[in-house]
This record gives C-alpha cells, structure tokens and sequence, in this order.
C-alpha cells in the first residue's frame, strides 16, 4: 500500500522549489517529489527504513538543491537576464573599451556622490532639532543682528506668536581651575528655554530651571557631551558636582546630548541671567546672538516679523536714545544657517553636473563606435527577427550595466572623496561631520546611474537599432553613416563647449583668489605670533602689571622684535561700537566702525603704517589726557577738508571726548575680501583704561609678537613667560597671523580648488574624447588617406586635412562654450573678486588653452594617419 | 549545451540510462555517484539532447496514488555519444548490457 509522504524531505522540496525558475518549478517538484516517494517506499518495502537509510535519503534529498541552483541560468535566460549576460560577454570581450568607460563613469558618478553627500548634509537634512521648520532667528538691523538683551526681554515677555523665544550669546571663555589641569573652555549664554526652544533634552541631568537665570541665582553650569567624555570620562555622578569657572563656583545641572551642536561650539553652558548686568544696557554693547524662537503652530514668519516690528516701534517710542531706527529681522533657522553656503555648494553641484554630462558624452561616443562595429550584429539580428524593441533593449542594458559598475566605482572613490573634501572644507559649513556616503547618498548615485546609463546609451541604441540591412550585410562596407558621424561630432562639440564652460568658472575663481591674496590688509602677516589669554582677576592694577610686565619680559626673549597686546584684531573679533565728533551734529551714514583697544608698540609689531600724527607713547598714561588714533577711513569721512589732528573724537554722545593725536591705515577687519564699504576705525589706548574699567575688559586680550625668526618656535618661550607671572593663566588660540589669514580665506580656496578639479577632469575627458573622434574618422578614412597620398598628397597636406577636421568641431565647441559661459558666469558673481564675470582676458586665454589641447589631441592621431604607407592602405579592405 | 566528448560521469550517467535504470534514483544507486551530481548531469544531457524525458502515464500514477515519475532514455545521438566514451572509457565496457546481464534495475517499470 504506497503511502503519501509527509516526510522532512517533502517540505525541503517544497521550500528549495522556490528558487527554481517559476517556469519549471512544477515538472522540477513532481519529478523530485515522485523520486523520492519511491526511494522511500522501496525502502520499506526491504524493511530496511533504519535511521541510517532516512539519513541517507534526506542527504539524497538535498540533492534537490544542488540541482535546483543548476536551473538558475535557466532563470536568466527568461527575458534581460539573458541580455545581461550577453552585455557582461561583450564587456569582457572588449576590456579596452570597457576599462576606460567604466573609469570615465566612475570620475562622473563618484564626483557627483561626492559633493551631494555634502550638500545632502549642509542644505537638505533637516536640522537636529524638534519640528526645525517652526524655528526661526531675530535680530536687530542696528548692530548687524546682534540684540541687546533688554530689547530680548521685552520681545519675550510681549510677544503671542511665539511657543517660545530665548537668547544665547557664543564664544564667551571660561577659564576652568581647581581640581586638574587648568583649561580654557569655550562657553555659551543662554537663557533659561534654550534647549527647550530647540526641542533637546539634557542626556543627563536636567535642564536650567528659570529662577536659575537670573541675577545672584546659584550658578548652574550645563556641560557638552564632548567636554564631559574628555574631562570627567563620562562620570554621571558629576551631576551636583561644583565646577570652578572664572573663579566662581558653579553646579553641574546637566549634559547636552551628543552631536547636540548650535553655531559655535561651546564646552559648557551658563545661564544668561547670572551676567545679567554685562548686558544692562539697551541698545548697547555687548548684545545676545542669536535669539532664536518657536513660532506658535499657524503662524507664519511674515505674521511674527509683523508683531515683532510693532513691538520695536513701540520700544522705539519708549527709548527714544537707545532704539532709534531699531527694527527687528526674522528668518527662518534653515535660511539664516546655510544662506552662506548655499551658493557655493550648489555652484559645485551644477559643475559636476556638467562634468558628468561630459562623462557621458564620452561614453556615449564610445558607445557609438562600438556600434557601428557592430553593426552587422544588429543587422543580422533585425534581419533574424529582432525587433527593434529588443535591441534597444540589449543595448540600454549593457550602457546601464556600464552605468551601474561606474557607479560601484564611483561610490568607492566617493566615499574617500567625500572624508577628504569634508577634512578641506572651511569652518564656516554647518553640520558637515554628518557628511557621509549613507543610505541617501546611494539611491542618489543610483538614480544618478541609472539616469546616466539611459543618458548615454539611448542615443546610441536608438542609432544602433535602425540599421541600414542592405548596407551593413553588404561585405566590405565601411558602415559609417553620415548620420553617426553627425551625432558623433554634436557629442564632441557639446563636450568641449562645457568644458569651456567649467574651466571659464574655475579660471575667474582663481583669478579671484590670486587677487584676494594680493589684497594688502594693511598690516604685515608675516613672522607675527599671537595667543590669547583671558584673565580673571578684580584688582586693576594687578592686571595692569601683568600685562606690563609680560610684555617687557618677552620683549627681551632672544628673536623678539617687538611685543603688544590688544583687544581686537584684523581678521578677527573686535568691537564694533559707533563714534560721534566734538562740537559736531550726528554724522549721518556713518560707516561700520570698528574699535580696537592696544599698547603704545601695536602698530609697529603689526606693521600698521602712520600715515600723520604719532602713535601712543610712554607720555600717554591714565594721568594724562585721553587719546585716540583713527585711521584714514574715519579721517576722510569725519573731516573730509580739515586736518584731524586734535580734533576730538566720544564714543557716545555725552562720553569725554579723546583727542585725536594720529592717523593711521586703514586694517582689512573681516576678510581680505570685503564687499562692503572700508571700515572707520579707531584706536584706544590699553594703558589708558581706567583700573576700574580694566577687569571688565581682559576677557580675551591679544598677545602679539613680531619675530626674527620662525614664529611658532617661540611658543613654549612665550608661554613660559605668562605662566612664569601666573601659573593658572591659561592661553588659547595660538597661531601666527599668516595662519589666520589663510584661514580667512579658506571658504574661497575650498571652492576654487574643487572647480579647478572638476575643470581639469572635464578637460581631459574631453581631451579624450576629440582623440578618439579623431582616431576613429582616420580609421575610417584609412582608404581616403591613402588615395590622396598615391595621388601626391603630402605629408603636410594630410596632416591639415585630419587636424582641419577636428580642430572645426573644436572651434565650434570653443564658440558654443564662450556663449554657454557668459551666460553661466553670472551665477557665480558673488564669489568673484576683483575680476569681472564676463573678464575677457580669462575668456580669451581658457579659449585658447582649450584650442592648444584640442589641437594636442587632433595632432597625435593626424600624425598617426601621414605615417600610412598609400600601398597599404589601399589594400586596406 | 553540446559536449564533443562526455566526461567519464556523463558517460557513466549515459551508460546507465542504456542499461534501462531510468529513474534518477536507480540511477544514482547504480553508480554510486551523490543526488548534487546525478540530476544537473540529467539536466545537461537532456539539454545536449543525449537523452530525453518522458512523464509516466498519469494513469499509472493514479493506480498507484503517487505523482508521476520522469524516467530518461538515451536519444540516437546519446547512444553515438556513448560509443565514442565506451572507446575512451574502458571500465563502462563492464556496465554494458552484455557484460553486467545481472544488472536488471529494481522497482516497477512504468
């Protein structure tokens, strides 16, 4: 009696069927099924179902496996699999071409990962906080966004728009002692709602509470993931611990989450209200930065500006002296973060985009040539009954696979592209430590791929599928159509008219750096150190001293030439006050004005020319009168037909007036490449702030050197010199004003240098490209050649001929490009500097290089044709 | 898939299917070779058209309340096939029908 199975076996059929192609998947069952039930009934029937029989029959059963894998190819021979293993024969038939398309891909794809896994992480991520798009920044027109913090009080406690508003103010330093080395952190004001504005919670601990932000409340202090894993090993239990900062006592609260970052960087959090009285004044110095706030669900940006100016007008009313002209910006906290880089990086997001179009314009010749020496192919399978459909088909398949390996390529060179470009970029890009090749990335690239794969195959396939049957079955036909040819020298002319393109932007940008660099920031950068040091002591005069002092003794370090100190620096952070005339009415449009605070030698260490009058010396002290330096800026804008001197100069309407005893040059203050109007500046003299006033004003003092020598080498000297008059001095921020000044140009290097690349590879694909043009018509025309030349041509003639050819399409290209470029240099108006976009000598030599390389790349292959012996070639088939 | 000249397996596999062992098992019994080897050789010789493939009657099958079973012969060119092996292969002289008469497959015919 034959019994149905309901054995193990019978179920690992069932399951290793599904890997059998669906086409066979029954006849594969029942044969297997059927073979087993009999082993097994044969088996029983000799009695001999022991367990070493069923083991063997399972065994037997996993045959099924074995053979089910061996069906697989018959899965690809359904449909594209087949195409696609007929496109992987015909890749590995031609390693050549195959080599240089996949490479060619992978440059174009790998740039275009590159650069949009940084974009992806600078402009489209939404920001790490709760519901970001309800998050916006205020700030004041006055003082250039800064605000002062009684304005912010009022705001906040007027407002109904808001969920929430609060105030924080960056880069204040906090000299850290007691237990341990001492060290300088970088600290944040905020108020009392600033995490929770943004929507984070404290990782550990507790938020601040609002008694906690208030004048005379119990210092509270919030620590940074970072700091609290460098500095306490990630201890929970220094939650209620005391931290010495600034010599005062605070209370560890909390830990800000890991990776929680909000403009700069700030080692620990304080709450704002226990300064309180710093930001006393309205409409004054120093200001909180930025105020950022939660619009109530509902509300539009446009409504809460609205609100917010009806407020500032009020306040204007009330305060007539501190808030005239007061009005309130508002922007949401997207726009207000990536405004900056926006340009830029979608400039360099369109450049590789161009490069890859050059990519595939390339390929796409490549794939050209290939087919018409496959055009018997095509013919023959039209002629067998190939649709058109399906060649199509086969041919898209293959430029997609070729796509889809670029890609693979291009993913890995995009991964260390993207670390390396992520390690040049400049500071100011936010949240680009994110910037990885993730999951985002890579469906971009293959979109990317797969765009590109039908970009540059379609063309081609669509060609390829219309053969001319006569023709190309016809033995002997040199199956160069005059179509293919035009299409092919359309691919070359576009590619060099965006190359053009390309290198037009990348030579105005560097014409532009060249000229930034030139740029004289009035001062001398070299062999210039410069530290910092902040100093917290109540006692004037001691603070006197040590600055006295300190410098006297470095000034006698062997290899010093000279010795300041200052608060304020060029291309750095300095006051930004406003400055009225002695017996004169309120300018009107007064320039930004810039204010630095120095010692008597600070313009002979910094190399700042005195242009009339004299500098600050010895005779100037807190006893004698009050005197101030302005530079020529302030000069002519104060007293366009006068002379300056002894004039005198109030830094509010009823201060004492400074006379004003020199004039000096003008200093580049925020970047070498200013926009905007030239700064007035004035100079205080540091020995002239009274003892009271001086604690107030050593937050973060200068210490600059003029060297003899290599400055950096005088660090550990200089060093030992400040700690030699107190040990528990902590000095940050070392460097040499050659490195700042690098630095400040550091955004703009950042893209030039990237364009100049993509330029580059452009150029050289496109390079490529006019030779294997050039290489293949020669080919093509071996016959031609070698006609001509039994008829007498010359060497010179043939090689004009051929170079005559090319360099038409190269002219062409070169006249499409120049018009493309004046177009698209517009775009990049705002990162020019001193160079027009339209410059016609950067036109005219980027035209002319782009002429030389293409003449380059006719040459080899024309020279190549001269070399033909007519004999030969007219035996050429 | 065309094979010139089978493989000791292949012949090996062909000659049983001469010798009337149709069935993948009696098969695989008879020359000793495992499941993973026997049924893609079935697979490729059929492809070659060395030997064909036919389903049993489902009668048979009905009778006997089990699924049809698949049993393979060997084709013309499978027995040309053969005879080039048997010259290459002198073992599988002992395999053919003359030589190995006892041999006689176990199990129902179909």
């Amino acid at each position: 009696m034959p019994r149905v199975i309901r054995s193990p076996w019978l179920w690992l059929l069932r399951f290793i069927g599904l890997i059998v192609p669906r086409r066979l998947r029954a006849d594969w069952r029942q044969e297997w099924e059927a073979e087993l039930q009999w082993r097994e009934q044969q088996l029983a029937e000799w009695d001999k179902m022991n367990g070493r029989n069923k083991l063997a029959l399972l065994w037997h059963s996993a045959g099924a496996f074995v053979d089910a894998l061996w069906l697989q190819p018959k899965r690809w021979e359904d449909e594209m699999f087949q195409d696609l293993r007929f496109g992987v024969r015909m890749l590995l038939k031609h390693p050549g071409f195959t080599f240089i398309a996949i490479l060619t891909l992978a440059l174009g794809i790998g740039a275009n990962t590159a650069i949009f896994s940084i974009v992806d992480a600078a402009l489209l991520r939404p920001f790490p906080y709760q519901a970001p798009e309800r998050l916006v920044i205020l700030g004041e027109f006055v003082s250039g966004g800064s605000v002062s913090y009684p304005n912010f009080a009022d705001w906040r406690a007027q407002n109904t728009v808001f969920e929430a508003i609060s105030a924080a103010r960056g880069n204040e330093s906090f000299n850290l002692t007691g237990a341990g080395e001492p060290e300088r952190l970088q600290g944040r004001l905020v108020s009392a709602e600033f995490l929770s504005t943004l929507g984070i919670k404290p990782l550990v601990g507790r938020d601040f509470l609002p008694e906690e932000d208030r004048l005379g409340a119990t210092p509270a202090v919030m620590l940074s993931y970072e700091f609290w894993q460098r500095r306490f090993a990630a201890d929970p239990s220094i939650i209620g611990q005391q931290l010495t900062l600034n010599n005062q006592s605070y209370t560890v609260v909390g830990v800000t989450p890991e990776n929680f970052q909000y403009g700069l960087e700030a080692d620990v959090t304080v709450p704002i209200g226990l300064q309180a009285e710093r930001f006393r004044a309205r409409g004054a110095d120093p200001g909180v930065r930025p105020v950022v706030a939660r619009l109530k669900p509902g509300v539009s940006v446009q409504q809460a500006g609205t609100e917010l100016n009806l407020i500032a007008a009020r306040l204007e009313q009330q305060y007539p002296e501190s808030n005239k002209g007061r009005r309130v910006m508002i922007a949401p906290l997207h726009e207000t973060f990536v405004g900056n880089v926006r340009q830029p990086l979608l400039i360099l997001l369109g450049a590789v985009g161009l490069v890859l179009l050059i990519a595939c314009a390339n390929v796409a010749n490549l794939l050209l040539v290939r087919a018409s020496a496959r055009q018997k192919e095509m013919a023959v399978r039209v002629a067998l009954g190939a649709s058109r459909a399906t060649i199509i088909r086969q041919l898209l398949t293959e430029s997609i696979l070729l796509a889809a390996l670029g890609a693979a390529l291009g993913t890995l060179l995009a991964y260390w592209g993207t670390s390396f470009i992520a390690s040049q970029l400049p500071a100011g890009i936010p949240r680009l430590q994110e910037a990885t090749v993730d999951a985002r990335v890579l469906v971009f690239t293959l979109a990317v791929s797969l765009l590109t794969g039908l970009l540059f195959g379609l063309a081609p396939a669509l060609q390829a599928s219309r053969p001319n049957l006569a023709e190309s079955l016809k033995e002997g036909e040199r199956g160069s159509s005059g179509r293919r040819q035009w299409l092919r020298s359309v691919l070359v002319v576009s590619e060099v008219a965006l190359t053009l393109t390309l290198l037009v932007g990348a030579g105005l940008l560097m014409q532009s750096f060249r000229r930034v660099l030139a740029v004289d920031p009035g001062f001398k950068p070299q062999n210039l150190l410069m530290m910092q040091v902040s100093v917290n002591n109540p006692n004037g005069r001691q603070i006197a001293n040590f600055f006295e002092q300190l410098q006297q003794n470095v000034r006698n370090l062997p290899g010093v030439k000279s010795v300041a100190v200052s608060n304020g620096l060029p291309l750095g952070v300095a006051n930004r006050p406003t400055f009225f005339i002695e017996g004169r009415p309120d300018l009107e449009n007064r320039p930004p004005t810039v204010r630095y605070t120095v010692s008597p030698d600070y313009f002979q260490t910094l190399g700042i020319e005195l242009l009339k009058g004299r500098v600050f010396n010895a005779q100037d002290t807190r006893d004698s009168s009050r005197v101030v330096i302005i530079n020529d800026v302030l000069a002519r804008f104060a007293f366009p037909n006068e002379d300056p001197l002894g004039k005198r100069l109030r830094m509010s309407r009823d201060s004492p007036g400074l006379e004003i005893v020199g004039v000096v040059r003008h200093v580049e203050q925020d970047s070498l490449d200013r926009q905007a109007p030239a700064a007035a500046q004035f100079y205080t003299n540091f020995n002239q702030i009274s003892l009271e006033g001086l604690p107030n004003n050593v937050r973060r003092i200068n210490v600059l050197v003029r060297t003899e020598v290599e400055p950096l080498s005088l660090v550990s000297a200089v060093r030992a010199q400040i700690a030699a008059l107190n040990k528990d001095q902590a000095v940050f921020n070392v460097g040499t004003m050659e490195q700042t000044v690098a630095q400040s140009v550091a955004p703009r290097r950042f893209s030039m240098l990237l364009l100049t690349v993509f330029a580059v590879v452009a150029l050289g694909l496109a390079c490529l490209g006019i030779y294997g043009l050039m290489s293949y018509t020669i080919a093509q025309s071996m016959r031609e050649i070698g006609v001509r030349m039994a008829l007498g041509a010359q060497a010179r003639d043939v090689l004009k001929l051929v170079i005559g050819q090319g360099m038409m399409l190269a002219l062409i290209g070169v006249a499409l490009g120049l018009v493309a470029s004046l177009a698209l240099t517009r775009t990049i108006k705002n990162l020019l500097f001193g160079v027009s976009a339209t410059d016609p000598v950067t036109f005219a030599a980027i035209a002319l290089l782009l002429v030389l390389v293409a003449l380059l790349a006719c040459f080899v292959p024309a020279r190549r044709a001269t070399k033909v012996d007519p004999l030969v070639a007219l035996r050429y088939e | 898939m065309r094979h010139k000249y089978l493989s000791y397996t292949m012949a090996l596999i062909l000659q049983a299917i001469e010798n009337d062992y149709r069935y993948g098992f009696e098969v695989m019994q008879i020359t000793g070779l495992a499941s993973g080897t026997i049924y893609p050789a079935l697979r490729r010789l059929e492809d070659a058209t060395l030997i064909k493939s036919k389903w049993e009657k489902q009668s048979i099958a009905q009778a006997e309340q089990r699924p049809a079973r698949k049993y393979y012969e060997v084709t013309k060119a499978g027995r040309e096939a053969l005879a080039e092996a048997r010259g290459r292969f002198r073992l599988l002289e002992q395999l053919t029908p003359s030589a190995a008469g006892d041999l006689k497959p176990a199990g129902e015919e179909g």
